[in-house]
């Protein structure tokens, strides 16, 4: 197990590898420059001074080496090995090394440990770490909120379409579902804003954002009586606004894993230990709960992983739409300014959480059925 | 079947993540109280400073003099705060409110030293004063920081008086080295990215005569000089002590001023999150309305307009096709009300036509063909019909209202007939209705049109030009380009024509940019266009210091343009501006629209009466 846990984290570092050279590539072959990017928003400027700094921001940030050298200078930097300069004494050292001479500017050069420096947004002016952690967190919460209820709801659904399959709430939940699924996001999503988070139908969930805007000077829990009467809270107030989000990310799965988990609990209805357990005389309750339903779990577990990138993926949409500062809203903003350190992060960040996802699964596999083991 | 998952074990695993859950909802509060403590404690230390400095006042005897009225050290010029005064007087006035606008996308910094996008500056009007600033309806400088000054009579320097009861908002008194610093630091070469370099680059130094006086020195005659000088906002020079030059660079805050409102914390702004300010207790000018400002972020229009209607958000400037929807929502105009306006300040769009390429003239070198170009363009149509009315047409870079525009020029006029008699007599021919315009040369007469891709209002306004010279028999090809490869299409030089907008920039716009022969290479005359005596008028125009005379000479500049063409002006914006119901003394300026210009750093004249206020 060890072994292969081992073998399968030193699996993911090529993987990456390959990842970001695709996407860094597309994104050199791409016409259009940064630097041109960065001063479009600028004031009146007279001849030659646009020229100077155009190369000025060029050269900061190394736009000019060839694409190839870039990538390996973003590789060298992203790495906990490598080289670095120390362009500052007073500076804290980025890590322990051994001196390699020093850059064109005299600044020393070191070979060795370091901490990974994942750059600087170009259009943020903040580190591209700040800019994820800040983020980050709340697609997670996102996730976190809809991978649970997409799991229960549909899940249920499944058993249930499975159990009394030909009934009319099979036929319906297949019909509900199936329609679900061909709704696209964005225009969902648009939909119930326009109708349930609007005063002129019904304005049930708050249209946009995280927080209320008073939300800073709410309380934490929820409270009841009082003069104000009741209160919502700090917490609340963030479930709120959540709601429809977390829907507009689950819906799409509903159908996939209820249509995935109403056709393995058919497989197993049919097989040979049900017959059996229902020939000793077992409930039909616990035939279906503890004989049907454990085994049927089995690929609900490998599909799990599937789900992580299509919510994260899904994220950009809804995030975009409801004004959420996550990660998808990080994504599309970068791609659209061509802000490269943040696109090579984010790809990086959402390419090691997926993986990991692929991991996990492979693992609750191996727990969930015991006929699976990879010693 | 010993390693079966019982029921036991799913309450086991449930209870485990509750309190895994039920411990992160803790963090979480722990979190925010301690933010909540930290900001208590920044009002109480502060309250401490303001405590000791009236103490000691008092001690000193000074008590009177300092905390009297301002008034008797009013200058003599215009004072700025006469219309907030006004607008106090009425009856139903109230103070209070919260005033909540959105920006479609997230400034990425607020720091005054380099944030360059409009979105930064708005939020930095509120926070930063400048020396003078022009008075939104007279458009006539009016103090600010400094009490008066005076121009020397070679308009080589100018001497402010400042204020001396000014404070910035953590407390500390505006002195003259504050003005200098901030000069300083605004063309600082290793912090300001050397974007405001260039445009303080006209002034020779600064310097103190007294502890309230300035005196500024330029090294070149201009128009504009005294106005940037009076425009450089002032900082203080504290907040940077101990802070190293790439600290400054990098932060995304840093924003304090002696302005009427103030950040929470100076020092703080994660860029994507909502911005707030508040109300700045300390500011020495008369106290603005509202008691906080707030601009969301809302990337998606439809969003921003359910906000609107929701009433989470207060003002929001439609696209033309909404404002048209939302004019006839009855439900929505019981809440709701707009203004359309003209201000001088607003976006044009143009045609240009590169008279260069690859160091050959084309053949809009020749000013006929361009002059048949504007034309064939039905411009009465692409305002009806694309933009649905909002807006004029235009005649030059120079909105019709504005002082620099020559009242007496028309726009050409929708004439294909006199512009196929032109264009023969360049040498084009065509040989009857269905066939192609030829060239001089004989060959088929083709323009590839860039423009902007992914914005509907240009597709359709370049489907319009086709469709204008599809019946000259000409074939407008068209060419979208995502944004970022358009300005790397506009740096080559390598385009036929190209659309695309100017915004008019300040009270008066300087046209050396965009026409002046000396910016064809580097600046922002990318279509090549050359004309000495252009080049003249707007030399002289720079060095005439008498606004009249400067306005005559626009005005001639005015009038080259509109007989050279070098773009086709297509029409000037008219502004759509919807509010809440609740806000009062909203009116329309002369020349600049509304009375709360977004980039304006006075006070807002609006108020909410008491009763209708919500926050």
């Amino acid at each position: 197990m060890i072994n292969y846990l081992i073998r399968r984290i030193l699996l993911i570092i090529p993987t990456l590898l390959g990842m970001t050279m695709l996407v860094f590539s597309i994104m050199a072959f791409a016409p259009g420059d940064v630097a041109d990017m960065l001063i479009t928003s600028e004031g009146e400027m007279q001849a030659g001074d646009r020229e100077a700094r155009l190369q000025y921001i060029r050269e900061r940030y190394g736009l000019d080496d060839p694409a190839p050298v870039q990538y390996l200078r973003w590789l060298n930097n992203i790495s906990p090995v490598g080289s670095w300069t120390e362009a500052n004494a007073a500076d804290a050292p980025a890590g322990v090394g051994i001196p390699i001479g020093s850059n064109e500017e005299g600044h020393p050069r070191y070979l060795g440990f370091k901490t990974p420096d994942l750059g600087r947004s170009f259009i943020r002016n903040t580190t591209v770490w700040d800019a994820i952690s800040a983020a980050l967190p709340i697609t997670i919460l996102l996730n976190l909120m809809s991978v649970p209820i997409t799991y229960i709801i549909a899940v249920g659904m499944g058993v249930y379409a499975g159990r009394y399959r030909g009934q009319s709430f099979d036929v319906l939940s297949g019909i509900t579902m199936l329609a679900m699924w061909s709704v696209p996001v964005i225009w969902a999503g648009v939909l119930l804003q326009g109708f349930f988070a609007n005063q002129q139908y019904l304005h049930w969930f708050p249209s946009s954002g995280l927080h209320d805007l008073q939300a800073d000077s709410m309380p934490f829990l929820p409270r009841f009586g009082g003069e104000e009467g009741f209160q919502r809270g700090w917490l609340l107030d963030l479930l709120w606004h959540l709601a429809l989000p977390v829907f507009c990310l689950s819906y799409t799965n509903f159908a996939f894993l209820s249509k995935l988990t109403r056709g393995s609990i058919l497989e197993n209805l049919r097989s040979d230990f049900v017959r059996t357990a229902r020939a000793k005389g077992v409930g039909e309750k616990t035939v279906l709960w503890q004989h049907v339903f454990r085994n049927s779990l089995l690929p609900l577990i490998t599909v799990a992983a599937f789900v992580v990138p299509s919510m994260l993926a899904g994220s950009v949409i809804v995030e975009t739409i409801f004004s959420i500062p996550g990660m998808g809203r990080l994504m599309i903003q970068a791609i659209q300014f061509k802000d490269q350190e943040v696109v090579m992060s984010v790809t990086l960040v959402a390419g090691m959480l997926t993986l990991a996802a692929y991991l996990l699964a492979d693992l609750l596999y191996a727990v969930a059925d015991p006929r699976v083991s990879y010693e | 079947m010993e390693n079966r998952f019982a029921f036991k074990d799913l309450v086991i695993v449930s209870l485990l993540l509750l309190l895994l859950i039920a411990i992160g909802v803790k963090f979480v509060q722990d979190d925010r109280q301690w933010q909540r403590l930290g900001q208590m404690d920044t009002v109480i230390e502060g309250q401490g400073r303001d405590i000791a400095a009236v103490r000691r006042l008092l001690s000193d005897g000074n008590f009177a003099r300092a905390t009297g009225d301002s008034r008797p050290t009013e200058p003599v010029r215009e004072d700025i705060f006469r219309r907030i005064r006004d607008v106090k007087e009425n009856p139903d006035y109230a103070q209070g409110d919260w005033l909540i606008e959105s920006f479609g996308s997230a400034p990425p910094t607020l720091n005054p030293l380099i944030a360059g996008d409009v979105y930064g500056k708005i939020v930095q009007a509120k926070i930063i004063e400048s020396l003078a600033v022009y008075d939104i309806e007279t458009l006539e400088l009016a103090p600010l920081l400094a009490r008066d000054w005076q121009v020397a009579d070679d308009g080589m320097s100018v001497t402010f008086q400042l204020r001396e009861n000014v404070l910035f908002s953590d407390g500390e008194p505006m002195t003259a080295d504050d003005v200098i610093h901030s000069l300083k630091m605004i063309t600082h070469p290793d912090i300001a990215d050397g974007r405001y370099i260039q445009w303080y680059s006209r002034i020779e130094k600064v310097e103190a005569l007294g502890p309230y006086e300035v005196r500024f020195t330029f090294n070149e005659r201009h128009y504009d000089n005294v106005a940037r000088a009076a425009g450089l906002g002032v900082v203080p020079e504290h907040l940077y002590d101990g802070l190293t030059d790439r600290q400054i660079r990098q932060s995304t805050a840093l924003l304090m001023g002696t302005g009427p409102y103030r950040l929470q914390d100076p020092h703080e702004y994660t860029p994507g999150s909502q911005i707030e300010v508040v109300r700045n207790n300390r500011y020495w000018g008369e106290q603005p309305t509202f008691d906080r400002l707030v601009w969301r972020i809302i990337e998606q229009d439809s969003t921003e307009l359910v906000e609107f209607q929701n009433g989470t958000v207060d003002i929001i400037a439609p696209q033309p096709r909404d404002h048209v929807q939302m004019v006839e929502d009855e439900e929505l105009l019981e809440e709701k009300n707009y203004k359309v306006y003209d201000t001088m300040r607003t976006l044009y769009q143009y045609v240009a036509w590169n008279q260069q390429r690859g160091g050959e003239p084309t053949i809009f070198a020749d000013k006929r063909v361009r002059q048949a170009m504007t034309l064939l363009i039905d411009r009465e149509q692409l305002l009806n019909e694309v933009f649905l009315g909002f807006g004029s047409i235009a005649s030059g870079p120079f909105h019709q209202i504005s002082p620099q525009a020559d009242p007496d020029i028309e726009p050409w006029p929708h004439d294909p007939d006199q512009a196929m008699e032109i264009l023969t007599e360049v040498g084009f021919t065509r040989a009857g209705e269905d066939t192609p315009l030829l060239d001089p040369e004989g060959d088929p007469f083709e323009i590839t049109l860039v423009y902007p891709s992914g914005s509907e209002l240009y597709d359709r306004v370049a489907l319009s030009l086709r469709d204008n010279l599809a019946r000259a028999g000409i074939d407008l090809k068209l060419d979208p380009q995502r944004w970022s490869l358009l300005l790397a299409t506009l740096d080559s030089r390598d385009f036929d024509a190209i659309t695309l907008g100017w915004g008019a920039g300040g009270v008066e716009s300087d046209i050396e940019q965009m026409f002046h022969s000396r910016t064809i290479d580097g600046g922002d005359n990318r279509n090549a266009y050359s004309s000495p005596e252009l080049d003249e008028v707007i030399d002289t125009a720079h060095v005439t210091l008498d606004d009249d005379e400067r306005m005559k000479l626009w005005q001639q500049a005015h009038r080259i343009l509109h007989e050279d063409q070098p773009y086709t002006f297509l029409l000037f914006g008219k502004p759509r501006l919807w509010y809440d119901n609740r806000i009062e003394g909203i009116v329309e300026m002369p020349k600049l629209g509304i009375n709360a210009a977004t980039t304006w750093p006075v006070p807002i004249e609006w108020y909410v009466p008491e009763g209708q206020q919500k926050r």
